[in-house]
C-alpha cells in the first residue's frame, strides 16, 4: 500500500477518471463532489513528485513505440500545477450550474490538457491535442443559439485542423529521426518542423489563424468561456516552449500578437470579447519570451503563463457573473454594477490590476522577466513594442473592462450579487494573483530554470508606475474632453471574415452564375460537370454499371487483360 | 501470457495429440464434414461444427506455441522426407492465419445458429454445416501445407464448398444463385490460372515442394518459364484474393449469402488467399528477382491503389447494408496489397497485422448486420435509423467496429493503418500514404452513414420499432461473438504483440531482417 | 481609476430588456435602497467631486514620479530608458495613440450588429 502510494502518479489521471466517472454519475450533487475533489487528487500527485524524469512508460507494441505519458521536469511541472489549480477554480465556478454535459466535458478538457503537458512523446501529446479539440466544443455548443453553433463549428475545424497537423509533422519528424520524443523541434527539422509549428500556432492563436478564439470564446457558455480562457492556449505556448524555444521568427510573431490586439479592444463591445482579444494580447508576450529562448526569456513565458490563468479566468470570472446576473456583457449596456456587485467588482479590479502588472501584483513579477530577457538580447524595437503593448493592456484590460462594467454611467441595473460559489473561486484566483505579486520568489522556484531576476528594484517600480499614471492620466484627460470612442453596439470585422463573407459571397456568386450559365448553355463545361457527376451515381450506385452484374465473358476477359498485363511487366523487367 | 497459456493447453492434451497437431488441424475437419451430414438435425450438426472447430483452434494454438519456441516447424507425412513426401510448415506467417481461420470460425459459428435455424431449410441444415466444415478444412489446409500442389487442392476444396454455401442463400434470397455462379466461373479460371503456373513452375524446377522450389529457382531466376509461372500464379490468387478488377464476384457472394456465410468468408477467404500470395511472391519465388519486383509496382501497387480508393466511393453509394462491407472489404484488401507490394519488411508485416485487424473489424461488422437482421429483418441503410436506442450494446458494438475501419485512435484499425503509412514513406511512396488517408477519409463517410443513421435518426414508428429491443429478443448466442470481437478491436490497440510479433517475424522471415 | 461620467438619461434600451435589473430609472445613488450594503461606504468614489478631481489626483501622481527620475537613478537595457520620464512620456503616448486609433478603425471595421446574419438569432 505505501509502495502505491510513493509511487509517481501522473495528475492527469486524477482528473481524467473523475471526468469518466462524472460522465457515468446521475447525481448533480456527487457529480460535483467529484469535480471539486478531483483537483486535490492530482495535487496530492504533483507534491509527492520527489524527481524530474519520465514515469508512467506506456508501451504499445502495437505501434512499436513506447510512449512516455507522464514527463515531469521543469516546464511540465509549473504548467502541471497551474492546470491543477484552474481545474478547481473551473468547478468552484461552475458549482451552480445543473449541466452534465457541461461538467463532463469541462472536467475532461482540463484533464486532456493537463495530459498533453505531461506526454513525453508527440503521440500522447496528439491524442490528448485532438481531445481538447474535441470536449472543448461543448462548452460553445452548450450555449444553443446558432451563432454558437456556427462559431463551435469553425472552431472545430480549425483545432481539428492542428491536431492533423501535429499528426503529419510527428510522422514525417519519426521518418527523419527515428524518434517519437517530444523534445526540441524547430523549424531547422525542414516541413515536419513546419508542420507542427503551424499545428501549434492554430491553437496558440497566431496573427491570422487567431480569430477562432475572438469568434468562439465569447459565444460560450458563462462557466465555458473561463474553462476555455485557462486551457487550450496556455497548453500550446506550452508545447511551443517545449519544441520551438529560441525559433526568432515567434519574436515577431509574438510582438505582432502582443500588439494588434489592443487596437481592436478598444473598440470592441462585447467585454468577453475584448478579453479575448487580451489573451491573444498576453499570449503574444510569452511567444516573445520563447522566441527569444534564453532561460530567462522560458522562464518569463512560463511564468507569464502561471499568472495569465489565473487574473485571465478571473476577469472572465466577473464577466462571466455580470452575464449570470444581467445577461449581457455589452459595454453599451452595462454600468454602475458595483453598487449592486461590489464584491465582484473589487475582484475584478484586483484581476485588473494584475494584468495591467501594477506593483505588488502577478504580471509585475512575470512580465519583466520577458521584458529584461529581450532587452539582455538587444532587441530594442521589441522591446518598445511591448511596453507599447502594456499601456495597451491597461487601456483594454485594466481600464475598459472594470469601467465600464462597474462604474462609468449607471445603467440603473439593480441586480443581485454573484453567487458565493462564484465569489469564493474569484476570491481565491484573486488572492493568487497577489500572493504572486508578493511572494515572488515562490513563483520563481517553480520555474524551469533557476531564477535569480529581482523585480523589486527602485527603477523598476517608478518606472513601471510613470507608465501606468501616465496612461490613466491619458484615460483621464481623453475622457474628459470627449475623445474616447464611446461604447457603440457594433460588430467589429477580424480576419474569420475572409471566409464568413467574400468566402460565403464567392460561393454564392459561384452558385449564381452557375446557375445564369446552366440557364443560357447547356453544353458549357458546367453540363460537362453535372454530366460527370451523374456518371459517377450511374457508376456507383447499386444500379450503376459498376455494380451491375458484369456478364461473366467481360469478368474472364478483365482477368485475361491483366494477366496480359503481368506478363508483359514480368517479362519486361530485366 | 499468451505463452503460458499455450504450454498450458499444450499440457493438458495427449503427447500424440500434440505431436500431429499439424496433420490433425485438417483431418480433424475434414473427416467431421460427412459425419455432420449424418447428424441430419440441424441443431446437432451445428453441436458438432461448433466442437470440431473448438478442436482445431485449440490445434491451431498448439501450433503457435511450437512456433513460439521453435520458430519453424516442419512436418513430414508418414516421415517421407521432403521433397518425395508431403510437408507441412508452420512458421510465423502461416500461424498467424491459422489462428485467425480457426477463431474466427468458432465465433461465427457461434454467432450464426439463430440465423441458420431461419435462413436454411430444416433439411438442409446439416449439409450446411458439412460443407462449412468442409470450407474450414480447405482454408486450414491452403495456410499450413508446404506443398504447392496441395494449395491448388485445398484451394478447391474451400471454393467448391464456398460456391454451394453462397448458393444456399438462395432459399432467401434467389440472387445468391447468380452470384455463386458468378463466384463459380471466375473462382474457376483463378483456379486454372494458378494451376498453369503450378504446371510452368514443375516444368521449371521437377518438384513441387515449395521449399524445394525456392532452393531451385535461385539457379533459374533468368528462366521465361519461371517468370510466365509467377505472373500465372500472382493473378490466378490475386482473383481469389479480389483484387481489383478482379474483386466483381465478391461484393454479390458476401451480401446474398447466408448470413454466417457472409461473417466467416468475410473475415477468412480472401485473407487465406492472400496469405497464398504472400507465400508465392515472397516465399517461394525470390522477392528480390528483378521480375518480382515489376509486377508488384507495376501490376500489384496501382491495382491496390485503384481499390482503395473506387471502391470505397462504391461502398458510399451502396443502399445494401452487406454490400456496402463488402465493397469496403475490397478497398481493405487495397490496403493489405499495398503493403504487400511495397516489397519491404514494414510494408510486409504492416500488411499482415491490418489482415488480422481487418478480419476482426469486418466479421464483427458483419456479425452486427446479422444481429440487425435477425431483430428487425434489416438489410438496407436507411433501415438503421434510430438503432442506437433501440438495441444500444449492439450498436454499441456496431460503431466501435466500424471506428477501427476507419482508423480512429483507440482502435486496432489505427494501428494497422499507422504502420501501413509509416512503411510507405519509408519507402518513398508519399502517394501511396496520401492513397491511403484520401481512402481512410472515404471511409469516415460510408462509416459516418450508417453511424448518423443509428444515432442521429430517430426510429420509425411502425413495426414497433420505437420500443427498446427486449435483450431476450436479441439471442445471446448471437450477441457474445460481437462483443468479443468489438472488444479484441480495442484490446489489440493496446497490446498486439500478438499479431505484431508474428507479422514482425514472419516479414524477417521472407525479406531477411528489412526495416525492422 | 473610475472617472466617471454623469450618472444620466437611464437607458430605455436596458429596460426592455429581458433581464433581472429594474425598470426604475436610479435616483440620487446615496438613497437608493437596492444598492448592495458593501458598496453604500464607497458611493463617495463616484460623487460629482471626486469625479472632477480624479484627473487631478493622477496628474500630480504622475508628476510626482516622473520627479522621482531626478532623485534616482533608473538603471536600464537601454541608453534612452533611462531619460527622465521616459516612461511617463511613452505611456501617455502610447494610451493615446491606441484610444485615438479606435475612430478609424472604427470606420473601417465596424459594421452593425447583424452583420453576420446568424448572429441576429443571438439576442
Amino acid at each position: 500500500m505505501t509502495e502505491l502510494l510513493s509511487a509517481p502518479m501522473n495528475p492527469a489521471m486524477a482528473i481524467l477518471v473523475a471526468g469518466l466517472i462524472i460522465a457515468a454519475l446521475p447525481w448533480h450533487y456527487a457529480r460535483k463532489a467529484v469535480m471539486l475533489i478531483s483537483p486535490f487528487v492530482a495535487l496530492f500527485f504533483w507534491l509527492k513528485m520527489s524527481a524530474f524524469g519520465d514515469y508512467a512508460p506506456l508501451t504499445l507494441d502495437t505501434l512499436g513505440m513506447s510512449l512516455t505519458t507522464f514527463r515531469f521536469d521543469g516546464l511540465s511541472r509549473i504548467w502541471g500545477l497551474i492546470f491543477i489549480i484552474a481545474a478547481f477554480l473551473n468547478a468552484l465556478f461552475a458549482l451552480h450550474d445543473r449541466d452534465r454535459l457541461q461538467d463532463t466535458m469541462s472536467v475532461l478538457y482540463g484533464g486532456a490538457a493537463m495530459a498533453a503537458v505531461f506526454a513525453g512523446d508527440l503521440i500522447t501529446l496528439f491524442i490528448f491535442w485532438e481531445m481538447t479539440a474535441f470536449t472543448s466544443v461543448f462548452l460553445i455548443w452548450r450555449t444553443g443559439t446558432a451563432a454558437a453553433r456556427n462559431a463551435g463549428l469553425r472552431y472545430l475545424v480549425m483545432h481539428i485542423g492542428s491536431g492533423v497537423l501535429l499528426l503529419a509533422g510527428a510522422v514525417l519528424l519519426h521518418a527523419q529521426t527515428g524518434s517519437w520524443a517530444f523534445d526540441h523541434i524547430g523549424l531547422e527539422a525542414g516541413l515536419a518542423g513546419w508542420l507542427i509549428f503551424i499545428g501549434f500556432g492554430i491553437k496558440a492563436a497566431f496573427p491570422l489563424l487567431h480569430s477562432w478564439l475572438q469568434d468562439a470564446y465569447p459565444k460560450a457558455t458563462i462557466t465555458g468561456a473561463v474553462v476555455l480562457s485557462a486551457f487550450t492556449t496556455k497548453m500550446a505556448i506550452y508545447a511551443l516552449a517545449r519544441g520551438y524555444a529560441g525559433t526568432e521568427i515567434l519574436i515577431y510573431i509574438g510582438a505582432i500578437m502582443a500588439l494588434f490586439p489592443v487596437f481592436f479592444a478598444v473598440i470592441e463591445n462585447d467585454l468577453r470579447r475584448v478579453l479575448s482579444f487580451s489573451i491573444n494580447n498576453q499570449l503574444g508576450f510569452m511567444v516573445v519570451g520563447i522566441g527569444i529562448g534564453t532561460s530567462l526569456g522560458i522562464n518569463g513565458a512560463a511564468a507569464h503563463a502561471f499568472a495569465d490563468v489565473l487574473f485571465k479566468g478571473l476577469l472572465f470570472m466577473s464577466m462571466g457573473a455580470v452575464l449570470y446576473r444581467t445577461g449581457t456583457t455589452k459595454a453599451s449596456e452595462l454600468g454602475g454594477l458595483f453598487r449592486s456587485m461590489p464584491i465582484t467588482a473589487f475582484f475584478c479590479l484586483i484581476g485588473a490590476g494584475s494584468i495591467s502588472a501594477f506593483p505588488l501584483m502577478s504580471a509585475f513579477v512575470t512580465k519583466a522577466l520577458i521584458l529584461a530577457a529581450v532587452a539582455d538580447e538587444g532587441h530594442w524595437i521589441i522591446w518598445l513594442i511591448l511596453v507599447f503593448a502594456s499601456a495597451g493592456v491597461l487601456e483594454h484590460a485594466g481600464i475598459k473592462i472594470p469601467y465600464f462594467s462597474f462604474f462609468a454611467h449607471d445603467s440603473g441595473r439593480r441586480v443581485k450579487e454573484a453567487p458565493w460559489n462564484m465569489l469564493l473561486a474569484m476570491g481565491i484566483a484573486a488572492f493568487l494573483s497577489v500572493f504572486i505579486g508578493v511572494n515572488h520568489r515562490w513563483l520563481y522556484a517553480l520555474l524551469p530554470y533557476a531564477n535569480d531576476y529581482e523585480p523589486y528594484t527602485l527603477g523598476h517600480i517608478v518606472g513601471q508606475m510613470q507608465l501606468l499614471l501616465a496612461a490613466i492620466f491619458a484615460f483621464a484627460l481623453l475622457m474628459r474632453i470627449g475623445w474616447y470612442p464611446s461604447e457603440k453596439r457594433m460588430t467589429i470585422l477580424d480576419v474569420d471574415w475572409f471566409w464568413r463573407k467574400p468566402g460565403k459571397a464567392l460561393a454564392q456568386w459561384t452558385y449564381a452564375i452557375i446557375a445564369r450559365l446552366w440557364a443560357h448553355s447547356k453544353r458549357g463545361l458546367l453540363h460537362t460537370l453535372s454530366r460527370l457527376s451523374s456518371m459517377m451515381s450511374e457508376a456507383f450506385s447499386p444500379e450503376g454499371s459498376f455494380s451491375r452484374v458484369i456478364p461473366t465473358g467481360a469478368l474472364a476477359g478483365s482477368a485475361v487483360a491483366l494477366l496480359t498485363l503481368a506478363l508483359l511487366g514480368v517479362y519486361m523487367a530485366s | 501470457m499468451n505463452a503460458l497459456i499455450v504450454s498450458n493447453l499444450t499440457a493438458l492434451l495427449p503427447a500424440w495429440v500434440v505431436m500431429h497437431a499439424a496433420s490433425l488441424i485438417v483431418v480433424t475437419p475434414l473427416l467431421s464434414g460427412p459425419i455432420a451430414l449424418i447428424l441430419s438435425r440441424g441443431r446437432l450438426a451445428w453441436a458438432w461444427a461448433l466442437v470440431i472447430s473448438v478442436i482445431t483452434f485449440a490445434l491451431s494454438l498448439v501450433l503457435y506455441g511450437q512456433v513460439l519456441d521453435h520458430g519453424s516447424v516442419v512436418y513430414a507425412f508418414g516421415d517421407w522426407a521432403p521433397p518425395l513426401g508431403i510437408t507441412y510448415n508452420i512458421d510465423a506467417l502461416n500461424v498467424l492465419i491459422l489462428l485467425l481461420v480457426a477463431g474466427m470460425g468458432v465465433l461465427s459459428l457461434v454467432n450464426g445458429l439463430p440465423s441458420v435455424l431461419r435462413e436454411i431449410a430444416p433439411k438442409d441444415q446439416a449439409p450446411f454445416f458439412a460443407a462449412f466444415m468442409l470450407c474450414l478444412t480447405g482454408l486450414m489446409g491452403v495456410t499450413i501445407t508446404g506443398d504447392a500442389f496441395n494449395v491448388f487442392v485445398f484451394l478447391e476444396i474451400s471454393s467448391i464448398s464456398t460456391y454451394v454455401l453462397v448458393a444456399m442463400g438462395g432459399t432467401t434470397d434467389r440472387r445468391a444463385l447468380t452470384a455463386s455462379f458468378n463466384y463459380l466461373i471466375l473462382g474457376t479460371i483463378g483456379a486454372t490460372f494458378f494451376v498453369i503456373g503450378l504446371g510452368l513452375l514443375y516444368m521449371a524446377t521437377g518438384t513441387l515442394n515449395m521449399a524445394d522450389i525456392t532452393a531451385h529457382l535461385h539457379t533459374h531466376s533468368e528462366d521465361r518459364v519461371v517468370r510466365a509461372a509467377f505472373a500465372f500464379i500472382v493473378i490466378g490468387l490475386g482473383l481469389k484474393t479480389a483484387m481489383f478488377p478482379l474483386h466483381t464476384w465478391l461484393p454479390s457472394a458476401y451480401a446474398y449469402s447466408p448470413t454466417i456465410v457472409g461473417t466467416f468468408l468475410a473475415s477468412t477467404a480472401t485473407k487465406v488467399a492472400f496469405y497464398a500470395m504472400v507465400r508465392f511472391i515472397l516465399g517461394v519465388f525470390d522477392p528480390g528477382s528483378p521480375f518480382s519486383g515489376a509486377l508488384l509496382e507495376i501490376v500489384l501497387a496501382p491495382m491496390a491503389i485503384a481499390a482503395m480508393i473506387i471502391c470505397s466511393v462504391q461502398a458510399l453509394h451502396q443502399a445494401d447494408l452487406r454490400k456496402l462491407l463488402a465493397y469496403s472489404s475490397v478497398a481493405q484488401l487495397g490496403y493489405m496489397l499495398l503493403g504487400l507490394s511495397m516489397g519491404t519488411a514494414a510494408g510486409v508485416s504492416a500488411s499482415l497485422l491490418h489482415l488480422f485487424n481487418h478480419a476482426l473489424m469486418k466479421g464483427a461488422l458483419f456479425m452486427g448486420v446479422g444481429i440487425f437482421g435477425l431483430q428487425y429483418g434489416i438489410r438496407q441503410v436507411q433501415d438503421l435509423r434510430g438503432l442506437g436506442k433501440t438495441m444500444p450494446l449492439t450498436a454499441a458494438a456496431f460503431t466501435i467496429s466500424g471506428l477501427s475501419l476507419i482508423g480512429v485512435p483507440l482502435t486496432a484499425g489505427f494501428v494497422s493503418k499507422f504502420y501501413l503509412i509509416t512503411a510507405a514513406l519509408e519507402r518513398g511512396w508519399w502517394w501511396a500514404a496520401a492513397a491511403i488517408l484520401a481512402s481512410s477519409v472515404l471511409a469516415i463517410f460510408y462509416v459516418g452513414r450508417m453511424l448518423e443513421m443509428m444515432y442521429l435518426r430517430e426510429a420509425p414508428k411502425a413495426k414497433g420499432r420505437t420500443k427498446k429491443a427486449k435483450t431476450g429478443n436479441v439471442p445471446l448466442l448471437a450477441l457474445v461473438p460481437l462483443l468479443i470481437l468489438a472488444l479484441a478491436n480495442i484490446w489489440f490497440f493496446f497490446d498486439a504483440s500478438l499479431p505484431k510479433g508474428l507479422a514482425d517475424a514472419a516479414a524477417t522471415a521472407l525479406l531477411g531482417g528489412g526495416a525492422l | 481609476m473610475s472617472a466617471a461620467k454623469t450618472p444620466s438619461k437611464s437607458s430605455a434600451k436596458s429596460s426592455a430588456r429581458k433581464t433581472p435589473a429594474k425598470k426604475a430609472p436610479p435616483r440620487k445613488p446615496a438613497h437608493d435602497e437596492d444598492i448592495h450594503p458593501v458598496a453604500r461606504p464607497f458611493l463617495w468614489l463616484v460623487s460629482d467631486k471626486v469625479r472632477k478631481g480624479f484627473i487631478y489626483l493622477v496628474g500630480i501622481a504622475m508628476v510626482l514620479s516622473i520627479g522621482a527620475d531626478f532623485l534616482i537613478h533608473r538603471h536600464g537595457h537601454f541608453d534612452f530608458e533611462t531619460t527622465p520620464g521616459f516612461f511617463a512620456f511613452f505611456g501617455f503616448a502610447a494610451f493615446a495613440f491606441v484610444v485615438l486609433m479606435g475612430w478609424p478603425l472604427r470606420r473601417l471595421t465596424g459594421r452593425s450588429e447583424d452583420y453576420y446574419p446568424e448572429s441576429t438569432e443571438d439576442d
